[in-house]
């Protein structure tokens, strides 16, 4: 299906700006500069809380607005943000951008690209499909159906929260790109007590790039209300897990994180163009075992970390940066894939207009290898199979990064054996990519759970793989 | 720059015309109460590489939370936008849906007894004698210059400087009448060393009210080097139980997650092992923590919080008895507490300095590690785990080596470890140009260290 474009006029209401004006302004700011643009976005925001039989927060019609100026000349980027939106606030962060430059040494501006021609999410107001009434009904019922599970239950926390984000972008050509992103999702927390007065928190999120309508469909919520009282369950009987090297068997879907942190902000484009992450210098090398293949691929139907076109107006593609075990290339920005004399890949993204782009990851997936999830356990004599994997963190100069598992299972002769909690893994990306022996044919996405910071900016983020087999991981647990 | 009295002179009366309309046109909406909080922000940033400015990025921002209070229902709208109808408007479509919200009393407004009055305490947060650009650019240009001429250092992944202010005012029909206006300046560096074992990353930043209190730029600089080159050849310790001892920045990140452990909101859902132990002793003999918001030029200092409570120094440890919960005014009242005066939580917070020296501290240490960075890592004041990662060097027969260790994780149990911390007498001066909270060089006995 093709998208129809969407209209500019939320964005000029109350600006006594026209489209027109606005682009002639952002054209001649951009005259003279390698790169640069203009960027306006509208977000309204709403969220229900309910914590403790209470609604904690209820907020509705929370609104951010403003446009950001962007001019850049080789590594020189001068940045002006406001949340004032007229023709003196645009003209003032043209001349406050354009400082930094300097004079007479500039090529033709890379002009828009265009957008992605398929509909990956819906353009419509997330929020707009029920009333507050409705909606403080619906957090009220998936509480219930929550605390209905289990007597050892002793709290429930729902959060519903949605945005809706517009987006209008000038490139240096004077083309107008409008974009709008829905984000909508349900929390559910479900703290667990057992008779010894032990307890132990799980928590499950549904939504995405959706709209409340999914947040707030039975199947959906039930699902991830199940799913977070069965992570308190094992949690409540799991032991510490242990400490020591060990093979490890990460789930699909949301354990790439893994590959988030180790290998995919190694393969930014401004840490490579700086020569300062381990995969500098590495494009064409053989740095993993054939089974894997790593992509980015910011234009994948309804995923969480989709776009129809990047924060500088360059399209979404499919990138793919290791094939076959073989470094292929980077994810750029438009700055920084000039420096390096390659294409922008759609990778550059931004926080808000109140931050500048960089290079930053989509949806980052292992493809699928060949083998059957079931097999690949079956192949681990004595290690740990991680379920629920938490949050971590990558140094990508020295690509070292550290993992926690929330839940995992120790694997005793092929087969999963006892929960275990609290484990973190650390180690580096090189070795862990080489380390990669077995890859499965399961490849699953998370769409509700990634937030990605970098630089003090975050950003939605989709990351997948299918089962895999990682050999000797450092396993830091508290059990010897 | 926009004074104090600039910022009250544009945006009081505005403020006091949105009380205004909440309290006359909320009478047809069942309103009983609002608060209008205003804030204007600006901020400039310079990013500087091989001697040259790089990057630049300005901006100017406003911010509008209104609270419309109806009885026991309660409703937040927040906008950057300082566009009085279109407040006004959002303020209309929220009084409409108050009664469909529901009743919470503990959300009520605070009590017109417990309010604010007092006279305006001046806790020097504003710098009347502001750098120039160019003096910003020149620090740090400073700031690389000294880090490059490290033997080790390779590159810079950034050194930037920020100068930012930032305006408040808030009213409110209890009678709270607040404002305040602060300046901040920031600069850090982030540097890469390298040498054949491969390449580090580390860095160091400064932070002041006043720019002349920042940390001189040819020592922050050269300490940014130094930090990458002491972890090149870090090699994995391996596994096993022993003392550690932390370094002010270690310590500082360590002790924070007291605060974790004493929250309100953890405290309330009964999910910290805290739960219960007011008057008991939860740390080690020799642990205080204190809280002062008083601190002059202090980077979280206020006199007043902004539920519009007094805020006056708290000591939350007292020799390792806790002494007070971090709460809220929610909170208090969930709990049936008092509340302390700590809407925002924690403002300036000190460890208090032990006996022994840091050198004293590590004399009997036989095989050790002295840690000066956690990466990440979990930790959980429910069931008390604690599990990150970190780096630092090993201590051998009673001495820090030069031997670089990372990539081990530290576990524990908060619970034994509280009760097994140490602490030198090197916790640094308030306001301090490096650190949040002041710790100082802290030592945990039995910590289990996963390496190789």
């Amino acid at each position: 299906m093709s998208s129809k474009p969407l209209p500019t006029d939320q964005f000029f209401k109350n600006s006594g700006l026209t489209p027109e004006k606005a682009r002639e302004i952002v054209q001649e700011g951009l005259s003279g500069a390698d790169y640069g643009e203009f960027y306006h976005e509208i977000v309204a925001r709403e969220r229900l809380v309910k914590d403790k039989g209470e609604f904690t927060t209820v907020s509705t019609g929370d609104s951010k607005e403003g446009f950001g100026f962007r001019v850049g000349q080789e590594e020189l980027v001068g940045y002006s943000y406001s949340d004032l939106f007229n023709e003196a606030a645009l003209k003032d962060a043209v001349n406050e951008a354009r400082n930094v430059l300097k004079i007479g040494t500039a090529k033709a501006a890379q002009p828009a690209t265009g957008m992605v021609p398929q509909q990956l999410y819906t353009p419509e107001d997330p929020m707009a499909g029920f009333t507050l009434a409705e909606k403080i009904a619906k957090v009220d019922e998936i509480e219930a159906y929550a605390r209905s599970l289990d007597p050892r239950i002793t709290n429930v926390t729902v959060a519903y929260a949605s945005e809706s984000k517009a987006v209008h972008i000038i490139t240096a050509d004077g083309k107008s790109l409008i974009d709008n992103r829905p984000m909508t999702s349900v929390s559910i927390s479900i703290m667990l007590t057992d008779k010894d007065g032990k307890s132990e928190i799980g928590t499950a999120q549904t939504g995405g790039h959706v709209d409340a309508t999914a947040v707030f469909d039975e199947k959906s919520f039930k699902a991830a209300a199940k799913k977070a009282l069965h992570q308190a369950e094992e949690l409540l009987v799991a032991e510490d897990a242990p400490a020591g090297i060990m093979d490890v068997v990460l789930s699909p879907g949301w354990a790439a994180v893994v590959l988030h942190e180790a290998i995919g902000h190694g393969l930014e484009g401004d840490f490579n163009r700086r020569d300062i992450s381990v995969y500098s210098g590495k494009i064409g090398q053989q740095i993993a075992s054939p089974e894997v293949t790593v992509i980015d691929q910011g234009d994948m139907p309804g995923e969480r970390g989709s776009l129809h076109f990047d924060d500088e107006g360059v399209p979404t593609q499919q990138n793919v940066l290791i094939e076959n075990g073989v470094l292929k290339g980077y994810m750029q920005d438009r700055q920084n894939a000039q420096l390096m004399g390659v294409d922008p890949t759609g990778n550059g993204r931004r926080e808000s207009y109140a931050h500048a782009p960089m290079p930053r990851m989509t949806n980052t997936y292992f493809a699928n290898g060949t083998h059957d999830p079931a097999d690949i356990i079956k192949s681990v004599k004595d290690g740990l199979y991680i379920s629920d994997m938490g949050g971590g963190q990558v140094d990508i100069t020295s690509g070292k990064f550290n993992m926690n598992a929330k839940l995992a299972y120790r694997i005793r002769n092929g087969k999963i054996a006892e929960p275990v909690k609290g484990a973190t893994i650390v180690g580096d990306g090189l070795t862990v990519i080489k380390s990669i022996t077995m890859v499965g044919n399961d490849l699953a996405l998370e769409k509700s759970a990634g937030m990605c910071g970098k630089n003090g900016q975050q950003v939605p983020v989709g990351c997948g793989q299918p089962t895999l087999r990682v050999s000797n991981m450092t396993v830091g647990g508290r059990k010897k | 720059m926009t004074t104090e009295k600039e910022f009250l002179a544009a945006m009081k009366p505005f403020a006091q015309s949105l009380l205004d309309y909440a309290m006359t046109e909320g009478k047809n909406h069942g309103i009983t109460d609002a608060r209008i909080y205003v804030s204007a922000s600006d901020r400039l940033e310079n990013s500087v590489e091989k001697g040259q400015v790089t990057k630049t990025v300005s901006g100017k921002t406003y911010n509008v939370g209104i609270t419309l209070y109806a009885g026991d229902r309660v409703v937040t709208v927040t906008k950057n936008t300082i566009d009085e109808q279109r407040l006004k408007d959002a303020m209309l479509e929220n009084m409409k849906i108050i009664s469909l919200v529901p009743a919470n009393a503990d959300k009520k407004m605070l009590e017109a007894e417990k309010v604010f009055k007092g006279a305006k305490q001046n806790l020097d947060l504003y710098d009347h004698n502001p750098p120039t650009t160019a003096q910003l650019i020149q620090y740090a240009k400073d700031v690389e210059a000294a880090a490059m001429a490290q033997p080790g250092v390779k590159a810079t992944r950034s050194v930037s400087v920020t100068r930012a202010e930032d305006h408040f005012l808030i009213v409110a029909s209890n009678g709270l009448d607040v404002s305040d206006s602060r300046t901040m300046y920031a600069a850090g560096a982030s540097v890469i060393a390298a040498d054949k074992s491969g390449m580090q990353i580390s860095g160091e930043s400064s932070m002041a009210r006043h720019f002349g209190d920042m940390a001189k730029p040819d020592v922050l600089g050269a300490e940014a080097g130094q930090k990458a080159i002491s972890k090149l050849g870090g090699i994995l310790p391996a596994t096993g139980d022993m003392p550690i001892v932390l370094d002010n920045g270690a310590a500082e990140s360590f002790f924070s997650s007291v605060y974790s452990a004493i929250g309100g909101t953890a405290l309330h859902r009964g999910t910290t092992f805290l739960k219960g132990k007011l008057g008991q002793q939860v740390m080690a003999q020799g642990i205080t923590i204190s809280d002062d918001p008083l601190v002059a030029r202090g980077m979280s200092s206020r006199q007043v919080d902004t539920a519009g409570l007094a805020a006056q120094p708290i000591t939350f440890i007292e020799n390792g008895v806790l002494k007070s919960y971090d709460i809220n005014l929610l909170e208090s009242r969930q709990l049936g507490m008092e509340p302390i005066g700590r809407e925002n939580g924690p403002t300036n917070t000190r460890i208090e300095p032990g006996t022994q020296t840091p050198a004293e501290l590590i004399a009997d240490i036989k095989e050790g590690i002295y840690i000066q960075g956690f990466n990440g890592g979990t930790v959980d004041v429910n069931t008390g785990n604690h599990s990150r990662e970190a780096y630092g060097l090993l201590i051998k027969d009673g001495k820090i080596t030069d031997t670089a260790v990372s990539g081990f994780v530290v576990s524990g149990n908060l619970k034994d470890m509280f009760m097994k911390v140490a602490v030198a007498n090197d916790t640094p001066v308030l306001p301090s140009t490096k650190h949040r909270m002041a710790a100082p060089t802290t030592r945990i006995n039995g910590c289990t260290i996963a390496g190789k």
